[in-house]
């Protein structure tokens, strides 16, 4: 389990990113959301404890994450959106990384690299982009940690590859399994997330399960323009919608649209989500 | 005990940075080899010796390491090796084992052995070149003052994210400044001399236990900072380590 309780950051006094900000994660795909500068990857930071709390706390696996303490470190793996990787192999880069996490599987790894695409024994630093990062979401899924954190996986992934990281994250997932993707491509994982973590300046509007969501929400498309919704936008297909799930129907979750609800008024949500 | 050291974890620790930083060591020694052999010509041909030149590159190498061969501690690259499953003790040891260790040897080494060799080459141009080379600097008393130079630059290196080179350099001079106006400014308040001079009343020494060079007290202090300057620096290099965030 993750837990966060009274966490507050600042990289400077006068803008506060988080300020007394408690929730938890225990297993599951969590979709981190929010505008850009929210703090996304600087929880994902506080997580991995490269950076420390300002006050508060963060856990992981009951360990503090500013300890950096190596039995909690193994059960976590970090996916940056950029990264530098050492002048080796693919092959190299696992084979001297894995050593230090006891449930990697070199199997998995072998097949995970096929079906992205990867050829092991390329220099990391000849391949693109996009390469590198299908490298190390293999390597990364084949440690089989407790704790994956992915920032922006999919950025730089071609289609076919967005395609085959969505089937391997439904793969690897599992009820001990926590998974935190934080991206602005929500598209590219819609079906997969669950839970979804909204957040906004210093505070967290939702944390909630897509059952929880559907519940208490409604979401539409239709041809024409709805009255008295919560929310509405136009898109290629006509209207999107979200209104209160008054009668407990039948809803299917809209990530995007309920994103851009939420951010269109923020009071009302996190009051409804009791976040 | 575990969280803080593990042999087979630190033994994997080193193995993985031997191995991702073995370019380094070719690119090192094929440095050292191509200029031992090329000065060695360069001495048979128009007799200047770049011994010294070898000697004293070697020396900065050494000495700079940690600045030079470190990558910055930046988001892009040091998410993967603060998120290695090693304790803080173990990196701080990892970095202990590659410049204070394998760096020396392998560049010390590497230099002796090819003077060697040249000592045996049956060309008396080259044999007089290897014989040109002293290494006297590299007593155990010069190994141990570039090591503590080389453990300040491993503090400015965790210090400073950007620059740490000349940060660290202006540093260590203003440090140097700021010692010798503090030194000078007690001089002054003590004796009302800004200098040690033969014309200095040292009448009341003789009322204190004997301080010279010879005496034990001296010899003590002596020891002392030879143990705890190199230690006090590795210790603050722990600290920074430990909290040293990306």
């Amino acid at each position: 389990m993750i837990e966060i309780q009274n966490l507050s950051f600042h990289y400077h006094r006068s803008r506060p990113v988080f300020e007394d900000v408690s929730f938890r994660m225990t297993h599951g795909i969590y979709g981190l959301l929010g505008e850009n500068g929210v703090g996304k990857t600087t929880l994902l930071h506080i997580i991995g404890g490269l950076l420390f709390p300002k006050s508060g706390e963060c856990r992981v696996a009951g360990y503090p994450s500013y300890t950096r303490n190596p039995e909690m470190l193994k059960k976590m793996f970090f996916l940056p959106e950029e990264f530098q990787a050492p002048a080796v192999s693919v092959s190299e880069l696992a084979a001297y990384n894995s050593v230090f996490y006891p449930n990697f599987s070199q199997e998995d790894f072998r097949i995970y690299l096929e079906k992205l695409h990867v050829e092991g024994d390329r220099k990391i630093s000849e391949l693109s982009a996009g390469q590198k990062k299908k490298a190390m979401i293999a390597y990364g899924l084949a440690l089989n940690v407790d704790y994956t954190l992915l920032d922006e996986p999919t950025n730089g992934l071609d289609i076919p590859s967005k395609l085959q990281f969505r089937q391997l994250l439904s793969y690897v997932s599992s009820m001990d399994k926590c998974i935190i993707i934080s991206t602005h491509q929500v598209r590219d994982l819609a079906h997969l997330i669950n839970p979804v973590i909204t957040l906004d300046r210093n505070q967290v509007l939702l944390n909630n399960t897509v059952e929880e969501i559907t519940q208490k929400l409604l979401f539409a498309q239709t041809t024409y323009k709805p009255e008295n919704v919560m929310f509405t936008e136009q898109n290629l297909y006509g209207y999107a919608s979200v209104t209160l799930n008054t009668f407990h129907e039948e809803s299917v979750l809209d990530i995007e649209t309920l994103f851009n609800a939420v951010m269109n008024d923020k009071e009302t949500f996190r009051k409804l989500f009791n976040a | 005990m575990n969280d803080l050291f593990n042999i087979n974890r630190f033994t994997a620790l080193v193995k993985q940075q031997v191995v991702f930083s073995k370019m380094t060591y070719l690119y090192m020694l094929a440095a050292v080899a191509g200029g031992v052999i090329v000065s060695a010509f360069m001495y048979s041909y128009i007799g200047i010796s770049l011994a010294n030149v070898i000697l004293a590159a070697i020396t900065l190498t050494i000495l700079f390491g940690p600045v030079f061969f470190e990558k910055g501690i930046t988001q892009y690259n040091g998410v993967f090796d603060f998120m290695c499953p090693v304790s803080t003790l173990e990196k701080l040891l990892g970095f202990f084992v590659k410049y204070m260790i394998l760096f020396p040897v392998l560049l010390m080494g590497s230099l002796f052995v090819l003077v060697s060799l040249l000592k045996v080459v049956p060309v008396e141009e080259i044999r007089k070149f290897a014989y040109s080379f002293s290494f006297q600097v590299w007593s155990y008393k010069g190994i141990y003052g570039i090591l503590t130079m080389q453990a300040i630059f491993l503090v400015g290196y965790l210090s400073f994210k950007k620059h740490a080179f000349i940060k660290t350099w202006l540093s260590l001079m203003l440090l140097i400044f700021l010692g010798s106006t503090l030194t000078t400014f007690c001089l002054y308040m003590l004796i009302g001399q800004t200098s040690f001079s033969s014309s200095m009343d040292l009448s009341m020494a003789g009322n204190f236990p004997n301080v010279g060079e010879d005496s034990i007290w001296f010899r003590l202090l002596d020891y002392t900072a030879i143990v705890v300057i190199p230690v006090g620096l590795w210790v603050v290099s722990y600290f920074k380590l430990r909290e040293k965030e990306i």
